[in-house]
């Protein structure tokens, strides 16, 4: 009984299993990564056991290790980033912001934004920390 | 309906349809740089965040109670200008009078935040709650933090 050869060529099947393997390894990267948005400056957040979710949608306010300030990806001087702050808390009182502060600033200087969030009647204020390295 | 048999027809037919397939190596090829996009730009940090947002944060502490304050030193702590060991100052913050009094962490000017949120870190385990950051008053902002908050 005679079958016609539907079979590609040679070529063409030794480098399916190849595609395969990309088209997998591409739908993974896709699915299973998050774009990483770039930042303005260096930001590294210090090392936690917490274990509290990240709302990755929250307002971010990244502080650098000389206290640069941000707000979503925005330099900004610390008044105006503060003004900013009080009237997004005028339209939405019980929005979480999310603060990425640098591993190496000085603790006093975070006490002392932080002060002046609540001041602005921040109500839901949370670090972000990274996980420790095993 | 259905056409008769006809050998000639069907080859003409197949090569047709291989005339009209994509050629596989410009689809490797794109199929490889949307793989190399997706690899470099994606993160898979895995992001943990810690609460600062505690009542007692913005609660004056009542004057007529010894507010329980901790200072944070680079390589301990100490409760009321005195050093103690983290375990002493655990048990000592379960046993405060009122129980519900809030623990006032104090970093000193030297302290960065990673210390502090170890200890924060250490004392969130031990279940001490509610926790509070106060500011040391002889702490001054360094002077690259005015050129720092230029646009």
């Amino acid at each position: 009984m005679h079958f016609p050869d539907r079979r590609p060529d040679q070529a063409e099947e030794r480098i399916l299993p190849l595609i395969n393997v990309v088209f997998l390894l591409l739908i993974f990267f896709m699915i299973a990564g998050r774009l990483s948005v770039s930042e303005p400056f260096e930001v590294e957040p210090p090392t936690s056991q917490s274990q509290g979710a990240h709302e990755p949608d929250s307002v971010a306010i990244l502080m650098s290790a000389n206290g640069r300030l941000a707000l979503n990806n925005n330099t900004l001087a610390e008044a105006q980033l503060l003004e900013r702050i009080e009237s997004l808390m005028d339209e939405q009182p019980q929005i979480q912001i999310t603060l990425k502060a640098d591993g190496r600033l000085p603790a006093n200087q975070l006490v002392r934004f932080t002060q002046s969030l609540y001041d602005v009647d921040v109500k839901k204020l949370r670090l972000l920390t990274l996980p420790e390295a095993e | 309906m259905q056409r008769p048999f006809n050998p000639l027809a069907k080859l003409a037919d197949r090569q047709k349809r291989r005339r009209t397939i994509i050629s596989l190596t410009p689809l490797i090829d794109v199929v490889f740089i949307l793989l190399v996009f997706f690899m470099l730009a994606s993160s898979f940090l895995d992001w943990r965040t810690l609460a600062l947002d505690t009542s007692a944060a913005r609660q004056p502490a009542p004057s007529q109670q010894t507010p329980f304050v901790v200072q944070i030193l680079e390589d301990g702590v100490a409760l009321n200008d005195e050093a103690i060991t983290l375990e002493a100052l655990i048990g000592k913050a379960r046993n405060r009078q009122p129980a519900d009094q809030a623990v006032s962490l104090q970093p000193l000017a030297s302290i960065r935040v990673q210390r502090t949120v170890q200890v924060l870190d250490a004392l969130n385990a031990a279940g001490i709650q509610p926790l509070k950051l106060v500011g040391d008053p002889e702490w001054q902002a360094e002077p690259t933090q005015g050129a720092g908050s230029n646009n």
